[in-house]
């Protein structure tokens, strides 16, 4: 009985899909190769930064969640904070042509400039290949790739998943509770948790 | 801006349909609100009936009308989205069970699943009155409901009002306003308004 229970838990573990088809990404396993260009016109490859943190943040500034944590400078300070001890952050933008959030090069550099953004690039996934790959489901939806390439969290941003920028300060904070564990290569205590947002817009 | 406009029409229209509206204007209510807002989605707070009695009980309601297209969240949302966050102030004298909301609708897009209300919602919060309340009296309930509307861009939407609920020894029978926002808001297959359309209002 106990290993039929868990035979259906394993398939049902199993059977988690990303919208491509592609079995999501799990904790501990590779996290997906990807290639693509950023608003400046490089190209970056995951492959690109093994023996680096990798943090890859699903954005649309149309989105009232990501505008809180834009608004506030939270993303800003992360972004900053995380790059100084080598940390490669990117904002992946998967909106479609002629959905919110979808924006030229061009608007896109104008972006990085008004938000004070400090990621590394923002990579333009209009075909939603990266985000499909990863299972991005909202924006924010947060990854953290180790260094030896396997994914290490993925999920929110923190714990308040209200639109209220009054709540950041107090919020806890999962992808620095995560960076900082995987900085001392401890394991990361909370690896997965219900990611909140709008939809991703592919 | 956009927000204050908002809040101001949405006190305007409280005004206009709250306290004191009769039947018979009640049941033009969502005709009212598409006339004197452009806006993707207004709130407002209802009571269940006319006024409520010491040791009695009474359903506030908080019904969301949404212009066409646009959709608001369950509670769990799904993958993505926000449930309305409604926060009573509660006068003593007056307790409130847990909110409900009505049987939800499946959204699905390349991102996820998400579950929702497209036109209304209604979500109804239970409220006992302290049997030593006194009669005569008139309580205040303030409401605030924050929510997220999503058409292709989402926005969020605020509205705060205070519910002036009256105390009478007599007891009151829900209104046909209430009946009215149960079938609208979502709740038209449910028990309760089968029963209540059974009863003699």
């Amino acid at each position: 009985m106990k290993n039929a229970i868990r035979t259906v838990m394993t398939l049902a573990l199993t059977l988690a899909w990303t919208a491509n088809g592609a079995p999501e990404p799990r904790i501990g396993e590779p996290a997906p190769a990807f290639t693509a260009s950023d608003s400046a016109g490089k190209t970056h490859s995951l492959a690109d930064y093994a023996g680096k943190l990798v943090v890859l943040e699903s954005i649309n500034h149309e989105c009232p969640f990501v505008k809180k944590h834009y608004s506030t400078g939270n993303m800003q300070k992360l972004q900053a904070q995380y790059a100084e001890k080598g940390v490669v952050w990117f904002s992946v933008a998967s909106s479609a042509p002629g959905k919110p959030g979808h924006y030229t090069a061009e608007l896109w550099q104008q972006k990085i400039t008004e938000t004070a953004s400090k990621a590394a690039a923002v990579l333009l996934d209009t075909d939603g290949k990266v985000g499909r790959a990863y299972g991005a489901k909202t924006t924010p939806h947060m990854f953290v790739i180790g260094k030896d390439g396997t994914l290490l969290y993925r999920g929110a941003i923190d714990s308040d998943s209200s639109v209220d920028p009054k709540k950041v300060a107090g919020a806890r904070n999962y992808v620095a509770a995560a960076l900082d564990a995987a900085l001392q290569d401890k394991p990361v205590e909370t690896a997965e948790t219900k990611p909140y947002g709008c939809s991703v817009k592919y | 801006m956009r927000t204050k406009i908002f809040l101001s029409l949405s006190a305007a229209i409280a005004a206009l349909l709250g306290q004191g509206c009769c039947d018979r204007c009640a049941r033009t209510e969502g005709r009212a609100e598409a006339a004197v807002t452009s806006e993707p989605s207004v709130a407002r707070a209802l009571l269940d009936r006319s006024h409520v009695t010491p040791g009695g009980s009474a359903e506030l309601g908080v019904m969301i009308a949404l212009a066409s297209g646009w959709h608001t969240y369950a509670d769990p949302p799904g993958d993505s989205g926000m449930a309305p966050i409604l926060t009573l102030q509660l006068p003593t004298g007056i307790t409130a069970g847990a909110k409900r909301l009505p049987p939800f609708r499946v959204f699905k897009d390349d991102a996820g699943t998400t579950h929702g209300y497209e036109n209304h919602l209604l979500i109804r919060v239970p409220l006992t009155v302290d049997p030593d309340a006194e009669s005569d009296d008139i309580m205040d309930i303030g409401i605030t409901l924050d929510y997220l509307i999503c058409k292709e861009s989402c926005v969020p939407r605020s509205m705060e009002s205070t519910l002036r609920i009256p105390i009478r020894r007599d007891p009151a029978p829900v209104t046909r306003q209430w009946r009215y926002a149960l079938e609208q808001g979502g709740w038209h297959d449910s028990q309760d308004l089968q029963q209540r359309e059974g009863e003699k209002l």
